[in-house]
C-alpha cells in the first residue's frame, strides 16, 4: 500500500516540478517544458514523460481508489497532468509541422492565423494544468471533462484545419503545372489549327481548358474557406472537388495528346 | 662592373634641360582632340530621341535574349510551340501525382466524416482527422480490469479520468 502511494507521488512529482520532457507524439517526438511557471518553475532533472497511454494507466487509478482518497487523488492528478501536458505537446508538434510547410507569401496570413489558434490552445492547456494543482477529487473529474469537451469542439477542428491547409499547399505545384500545360497546349493547338482546322482537337482542348479553369476556381474557394477558418469538412470538400476537376482535365489532356500524335503520324506518311 | 651598380647609375639619368623645356612647350601647345561622342546639349531634339530609342531598343533586345536563354517564356503565350507538352509519359506522371493527392484527400475526408459522426454519439472512440496521432485503441471503455494492456488515446485517458 505504501509503495503504491509512493508510486503515485512519484508520478505527480515530475510534472508538478515543471521539468523538461520529451514526448513521442503522433508522427514524431517533441520536447518542451511542461508549463514551468505554472508549476513553480522549479527545474529538477530532465526526465522523459511518456505519452503512450495504455489501459494500465487507468488501472492505476482503479487500484489507487481502493487505497483511499489521498492515493486516488494523487494518482488522478498525476495522470491528468501527464495527459494535459501531452495534449499541449501535441499542439506544439502541430505548430512545428505548420511552420515547416512551404508557403507562398500570399498564404502566410492563413498560417499565422492557424498558428495563433494553436497558441490559444496551448494557453488553454496551461490554464487547465493550473486548475489541476488545486483541484480535489471531483475537481480533477471536472477538469478532465472540460478538457475532453474542449478538445472535441475546438482542438480537433483546429488540427483538421491545419491538415487541410497542409494538403492545400501541397496541391499548389500541381495546379501550377496544369496551368502551364494549358498554355503550352494552347500554342501547339493554335499552330496546328492554323495549318488546318480540326474540330476534335479544338473540342478536346476547350474541354481541358474549361476543366482547369473550374479546378482553379474551386482551388480559390478552398483557399478562401481556409482563410476564413470555415468548418474543416467544407474546406476539405472544396479541395477534393478541385483535385477531381484537375484529374478530369488531365483526361482531356490525354485526348489532345492522342489527337495531335495521330495528326503528326498522318503527316509523316 | 657589377650589374647592380650599373642599374643604380641608370636611375640617376636626367634629360637635357633644354630638351625638357622644349618638349613641355610642344605638348602644351597642342590642341585637345575633338570629342568622339557629342554632348547631349549639342544634339538636336530629333537626334536625341533617336539616340534614346536606339539605347532603349538595345537594352530591351538584350533583356529579351537573356529571358529566352533562361526559359522565362515557357508557360507564356509567346513561348515557342512545344511538342513535349503532349508527351504522354509526362502527362501520366502528373496525372498520377494528382491521383495520389486525391487519395490523400479521401483519407482525410473519411476521417473527418468519422469524427463528425462520433461527435454526435455519447462516446467518441477516435480522435479527429488531422495531424494528431490516430488512436490505436479499440476499446472505448475508460478502465479495464483485464490483464492485457491496450494503447489508448489522450481523449480516452481523459474520458477515463471523468469517472
Amino acid at each position: 500500500m505504501l509503495s503504491r502511494r509512493i508510486t503515485a507521488a512519484l508520478l505527480a512529482l515530475p510534472l508538478a516540478a515543471g521539468l523538461s520532457f520529451v514526448i513521442p507524439s503522433g508522427s514524431g517526438v517533441f520536447s518542451g517544458r511542461a508549463a514551468g511557471p505554472l508549476f513553480g518553475g522549479v527545474k529538477i532533472a530532465r526526465a522523459d514523460v511518456s505519452c503512450g497511454f495504455t489501459t494500465a494507466d487507468l488501472e492505476t487509478i482503479t487500484a489507487a481508489r481502493a487505497q483511499g482518497l489521498d492515493a486516488d487523488l494523487a494518482a488522478r492528478k498525476a495522470l491528468l497532468m501527464r495527459t494535459i501536458a501531452c495534449a499541449k505537446g501535441d499542439a506544439a508538434a502541430l505548430q512545428s509541422g505548420l511552420a515547416a510547410i512551404t508557403v507562398p507569401g500570399a498564404d502566410a496570413s492563413i498560417r499565422s492565423q492557424l498558428s495563433g489558434k494553436i497558441d490559444d490552445a496551448m494557453t488553454y492547456y496551461d490554464l487547465e494544468l493550473a486548475k489541476v494543482q488545486t483541484a480535489g477529487l471531483s475537481g480533477t473529474q471536472q477538469v478532465a471533462q472540460e478538457v475532453l469537451s474542449w478538445r472535441q469542439s475546438n482542438y480537433d477542428i483546429l488540427a483538421a484545419q491545419v491538415a487541410n491547409f497542409e494538403l492545400y499547399e501541397s496541391n499548389q505545384p500541381l495546379f501550377a503545372t496544369a496551368n502551364d500545360r494549358v498554355t503550352q497546349m494552347q500554342n501547339l493547338v493554335g499552330a496546328i489549327q492554323q495549318a488546318g482546322q480540326n474540330n476534335d482537337l479544338q473540342a478536346a482542348f476547350s474541354n481541358a481548358e474549361t476543366l482547369v479553369q473550374t479546378a482553379n476556381n474551386e482551388n480559390a474557394s478552398a483557399r478562401q474557406s481556409l482563410s476564413r477558418l470555415l468548418p474543416p469538412d467544407q474546406s476539405l470538400g472544396l479541395i477534393k472537388e478541385s483535385l477531381s476537376s484537375l484529374s478530369d482535365a488531365y483526361g482531356k489532356f490525354f485526348d489532345v495528346s492522342t489527337i495531335v500524335q495521330g495528326l503528326l503520324a498522318t503527316k509523316e506518311k | 662592373m657589377n650589374l647592380f651598380e650599373t642599374l643604380k647609375q641608370l636611375k640617376a639619368i636626367q634629360p637635357d634641360p633644354a630638351f625638357k623645356e622644349n618638349s613641355r612647350r610642344t605638348i602644351l601647345a597642342t590642341e585637345p582632340a575633338p570629342r568622339i561622342l557629342p554632348s547631349l546639349k549639342s544634339l538636336s531634339p530629333r537626334r536625341l530621341i533617336f539616340r534614346l530609342v536606339e539605347t532603349g531598343a538595345a537594352v530591351a533586345l538584350t533583356g529579351f535574349f537573356i529571358l529566352l536563354l533562361m526559359g522565362g517564356l515557357s508557360g507564356s503565350k509567346f513561348a515557342p510551340v512545344q511538342y513535349s507538352s503532349i508527351d504522354p509519359t509526362a502527362l501520366k506522371a502528373e496525372a498520377k501525382a494528382i491521383d495520389i493527392q486525391i487519395q490523400l484527400a479521401n483519407v482525410k475526408y473519411s476521417e473527418a466524416a468519422a469524427s463528425t459522426a462520433a461527435l454526435a454519439g455519447p462516446k467518441r472512440p477516435v480522435l479527429a482527422a488531422g495531424l494528431m496521432a490516430a488512436a490505436t485503441a479499440t476499446s472505448t471503455e475508460a478502465a479495464s480490469s483485464t490483464a492485457t494492456t491496450t494503447a489508448i488515446s489522450i481523449d480516452q485517458a481523459l474520458q477515463g479520468l471523468t469517472n
